[in-house]
């Protein structure tokens, strides 16, 4: 056990550290800073804007400020908003639990609705409900979920249903979009744990109906889709960025497209940091429960 | 019909798949209560599709014509449910990879209740587990709560025994139980399932003599999805009557010089081309003008080769 969570965590700290070095890079490379459009300013001297930038650290070379930014982002500083003038940690907290809101109600939806759909579909391959959710997956692929979502805004502002906020929307759009790929997954994994030679074995003993898919079928296909747990709840978070900003979530979406926009540099490091962070924890949660599920993890012989 | 001592039969059983490949194409036997018959042929002759119709457990797609009748009951007409009930307690099936017919997730106790529901006295579902464990050797001690993984191929060839025989069947399939195992587990575990089943019949498919010889009281040849030789095990491994059963067992012995293994030239026919009269009669070394253009007579009844040759 020591061992198996040693090696998922360092794993987990090795995708950490990719993953702030490849936003880093990204930031770095993206023409210009927070202060360029202030320098082609005729009324700002430049001797002003350098000591700016040499204010906060950007006039050092960039693998010195990576140094210092990890340094300092392992003691939990992520640095400094520029447009802000204040700590990122402190702008990105309440937006980030904000986010997290949006994407745990979406996620656990679009799961319920893909498991719940995929059961039926798989217990009867071909029947109306399979026919029937094979055609809503693929409608749905092809819908993005900014489409989805201002499609939303755009009801419900003709509509006038005042009450459906933000949040509602958010959710309507994300989890559709999210559900599909999940559905189409499950019910692959149910399916091939359907036809599985045990399964073969069990009905020839004499088991069958309701107890053949709760004790031998279900529990087969769900080592496939714990896999996706983790992968499923970032593919969540990315689809928050645009989808908040379309139905105006104040969540970390707007800020981190903002900081975009201006280059305001360590808010954009730090939500790429988060993000990775989510997700390794994400997959290390989905790895601890497969080596619970899985006695062939647990006691390999 | 179904004399006292009758468990199962199959009369002129055929099953085809939608691909249309023949797999068995008019079978008739009977099944003694109690009696070990072995069913001998090469794999892709029809025997695991036969033993799958006995059972009720062939595909949907599966064409099937003729009957089998288990305890005098035809099992073609049954419900779901009634065919579960069947299953397990009626009739055992064996499969041939141990590690396939066992769930991976599930510890060997809990498949072994799961197949004894309902065909145990509530609540003793444990206690036949384990008694059933203890029986093939295994410790329900040290073996209950072990994972399929853990387990030797031998091991856990044993513990299916175990999942099977915990049900009581009064038939049981057993499809090369041993193909999967050496020498010394093989005979280990027939032991067990000849005398574990004693007073159940036990079909034993093989595609080897010499396991047949030794376990099985009567012996039928299988042959691109047809009998065509059947009889006490001495007997038709003795003195075979049927060219490919003299053929088979050749296979079987190092020829004297060079000690390479005989082989039956050409190969056997599938699906739809099945040849005018017998099967056989392409690779068939005593061929006659005759088997090929009309069928030997079908071996059931009184009749014990499918062969021009004893019709004579």
């Amino acid at each position: 056990m020591a061992w198996f969570l040693a090696r998922r965590l360092a794993h987990a700290a090795a995708l950490l550290m990719a993953v702030s070095a490849g936003t880093f890079a990204l930031a770095e490379l993206a023409p210009g800073d927070y202060f360029a459009e202030l320098r082609t300013d005729p009324r700002v001297d430049a001797a002003a804007v350098e000591t700016l930038r040499a204010r906060y650290g950007l006039d050092r070379p960039p693998l010195a400020r990576y140094g210092a930014w990890m340094a300092a982002a392992v003691r939990g500083d992520l640095g400094v908003s520029i447009a802000y003038n204040m700590p990122v940690t402190e702008l990105l907290r309440p937006r980030l639990g904000r986010t997290l809101e949006l994407a745990g109600v979406s996620w656990v939806l679009s799961w319920m609705a893909a498991l719940g759909l995929a059961m039926a579909a798989a217990m009867r391959p071909g029947g109306w409900v399979d026919r029937g959710t094979a055609w809503l997956v693929s409608a749905l692929l092809v819908v993005p979920e900014l489409l989805l979502a201002a499609l939303l805004v755009l009801v419900a502002a003709r509509t006038g249903v005042p009450r459906l906020g933000g949040f509602s929307l958010a959710v309507a759009a994300l989890a559709p979009g999210a559900a599909p790929v999940l559905l189409r997954h499950a019910r692959a994994a149910l399916r091939e744990a359907a036809g599985a030679p045990f399964v073969e074995a069990a009905r020839a003993r004499g088991i069958g109906g309701g107890r053949l898919w709760a004790v031998y079928i279900f529990p087969a296909a769900a080592n496939p889709m714990v896999s996706l747990f983790g992968l499923s709840f970032a593919g969540l978070l990315s689809g928050t960025l645009v989808v908040e900003a379309v139905t105006g979530w104040p969540g970390v979406g707007p800020l981190f497209l903002e900081a975009i926009a201006s280059r305001d540099f360590y808010v954009i490091a730090a939500v790429g940091l988060v993000a990775a962070a989510l997700l390794a924890a994400g997959n290390l949660a989905a790895d601890l429960m497969l080596y619970a599920l899985d006695p062939r993890i647990r006691r390999p012989r | 019909m179904a004399d006292a001592g009758s468990l199962a039969a199959v009369r002129e059983l055929r099953v085809e798949y939608p691909n249309g490949k023949s797999a068995v194409d008019g079978v008739t036997f009977t099944m003694r209560r109690g009696e070990v018959a072995g069913l001998l042929g090469e794999s892709g002759c029809g025997k695991t599709t036969l033993a799958l119709a006995l059972a009720g457990l062939l595909p949907r797609e599966a064409r099937v014509s003729g009957g089998v009748e288990f305890e005098g009951q035809a099992i073609g007409g049954r419900s779901e449910a009634e065919l579960r009930a069947l299953r397990g307690s009626g009739i055992g099936f064996l499969f041939q990879e141990p590690l396939g017919a066992f769930h991976p997730l599930l510890n060997l106790r809990r498949q072994i209740i799961e197949a004894v529901r309902g065909r145990v006295e509530r609540g003793g579902e444990r206690a036949a587990a384990e008694v059933a464990l203890e029986a093939v050797g295994l410790s329900a001690r040290e073996f209950g709560r072990a994972w399929p993984h853990q387990l030797s191929g031998g091991q856990l060839q044993r513990a299916q025994l175990a999942q099977v025989m915990a049900a009581r069947p009064k038939l049981v399939l057993a499809d090369e139980p041993t193909a999967a195992l050496d020498a010394g587990a093989e005979k280990e575990l027939l032991d067990l399932l000849i005398g574990a089943g004693r007073g159940a019949g036990i079909l034993l498919i093989s595609h080897e003599p010499e396991l047949l010889r030794r376990w099985a009281g009567r012996v039928m040849v299988m042959y691109a999805g047809r009998l065509v030789e059947s009889g006490a095990a001495a007997r038709v491994l003795d003195e075979p009557r049927h060219p490919y059963t003299a053929a088979l067992l050749a296979c079987g012995r190092p020829a004297a010089e060079g000690g390479r293994l005989a082989e039956i030239p050409g190969r056997a026919p599938e699906g739809r081309e099945r040849p005018v009269g017998c099967a056989f009669a392409p690779r068939c070394p005593r061929r006659m003008a005759v088997c090929g253009e009309r069928e030997p007579p079908a071996v059931e009844g009184g009749v014990e080769v499918s062969c021009w040759l004893d019709v004579a």
